[in-house]
């Protein structure tokens, strides 16, 4: 019980509490699924159907920003991975300190190649934030 | 000790959106009025519009990218892409699936039943945009008439006066819901009365009244044939 209580007092003195995050940019189309649901501070689950695009921003804890070319899975993975661009306007990220970060969306795009399931770390600031992606069969 | 959240500041976005709302209209009239938003799609991040490559004054175009693309059939596109400020650098258009839909150059494939996005890539793999495709399996090819006034599916027989002129053109269907898409075709012509021409178009044969008389015109792809009974009237 102390331990969980010093737990949270030093999640809150550094905040610690405060993660960054994944979210779609964009839906699948009538007949397919691609739903992210966060599980926890770091993880989050996307089911994609196979086949079936989704976008997906990066949003990094304290106003960091997500290194995404360090992003990196296999062509031939579950679900392979690539750099998205987005001509969504400039971003203004303030950290706690107080400095400013000026930049595009960290936008990547997210595809099920084939039924299964993968993990995939991504880059966020000075945190790793766990991608794990479900490909489920076409209907 | 007093310590601030971080934040992002979604102002600069927010006023782009009101300046953006009258251009967004204009896009809209401009598109409502083009006629060419039946025959594609924009793609799932705004970015680009991919349209079916054809003539906007060709009907034979109408399906266009509303409807799944026939399994065996092929498409070529036209991509645009649309986002401010980008001068794409040999976009390639990669399949999520191409055990589904193939791409080669501007060009689809359907392959097999099924769904796949395909992606818009940048010469360094970053994908601009993406849109997503279904191909269907056809159970049948019927025969439609391409004007400037209608593009419907032909009776099993009509009548032409001499020097009519008719452009036909084969489409597949599953179970009675049209589908788009091209394939190799074979034209045979029994009777008399008229001729068969090839004008270039690989989709279409025009059918010209020459004297009177019947015949049938046959067009088989795909393993489908549709027939067409001809008459020529005096």
């Amino acid at each position: 019980m102390r331990a969980a209580l010093l737990a949270l007092v030093l999640c809150g003195a550094l905040m610690g509490c405060r993660h960054g995050r994944l979210s779609a940019l964009t839906t699948s189309p009538p007949g397919a699924v691609s739903t992210l649901a966060t599980d926890d501070s770091v993880t989050s689950t996307l089911t994609l159907t196979e086949g079936i695009a989704v976008a997906l921003e990066c949003n990094a804890m304290d106003g960091l920003t997500c290194d995404l070319n360090r992003l990196y899975v296999a062509p031939n993975a579950i679900a392979p991975v690539y750099l998205g661009y987005g001509d969504f306007g400039v971003q203004r990220r303030t950290t706690s300190n107080g400095a400013t970060t000026q930049a595009s969306k960290a936008v990547f795009i997210v595809t099920g190649a084939r039924v299964g399931t993968q993990v995939i770390d991504v880059p966020a600031g000075s945190e790793t934030l766990k991608l794990v992606v479900n490909v489920i069969p076409q209907k | 000790m007093t310590l601030r959240s971080p934040s992002i500041d979604l102002s600069n976005q927010i006023v782009g959106i009101a300046r953006g709302s009258s251009a967004v209209l204009l896009l809209a009239l401009a598109a409502a009025c083009s006629g060419a938003d039946n025959r594609g799609t924009t793609g799932a991040l705004g970015q680009s519009d991919i349209i079916q490559e054809c003539d906007s004054r060709d009907l034979a175009c109408s399906p266009g990218l509303d409807v799944p693309i026939a399994v065996g059939a092929s498409e070529t596109l036209q991509l645009h892409i649309t986002a401010r400020g980008v001068t794409p650098d040999r976009i390639a258009l990669v399949s999520t699936r191409p055990d589904k839909i193939y791409t080669q150059g501007t060009t689809i494939e359907a392959k097999a039943a099924g769904m796949s996005s395909i992606l818009l890539s940048n010469a360094d793999k970053t994908v601009l945009d993406f849109f997503t495709l279904t191909a269907r399996t056809p159970t049948a090819l019927r025969l439609h008439r391409n004007s400037t006034t209608s593009n419907a599916a032909l009776p099993n027989k009509i009548d032409l006066l001499v020097g009519d002129r008719v452009v036909l053109l084969p489409h597949f269907y599953e179970n009675g819901a049209l589908l788009a898409g091209v394939a190799e075709q074979t034209w045979t012509l029994d009777g008399s009365g008229f001729s068969i021409l090839n004008e270039g178009d690989i989709a279409s044969r025009t059918i010209v009244g020459r004297s009177p008389g019947t015949g049938t015109v046959t067009v088989k792809s795909l393993g489908f044939e549709a027939k067409l009974t001809l008459q020529v009237l005096p």
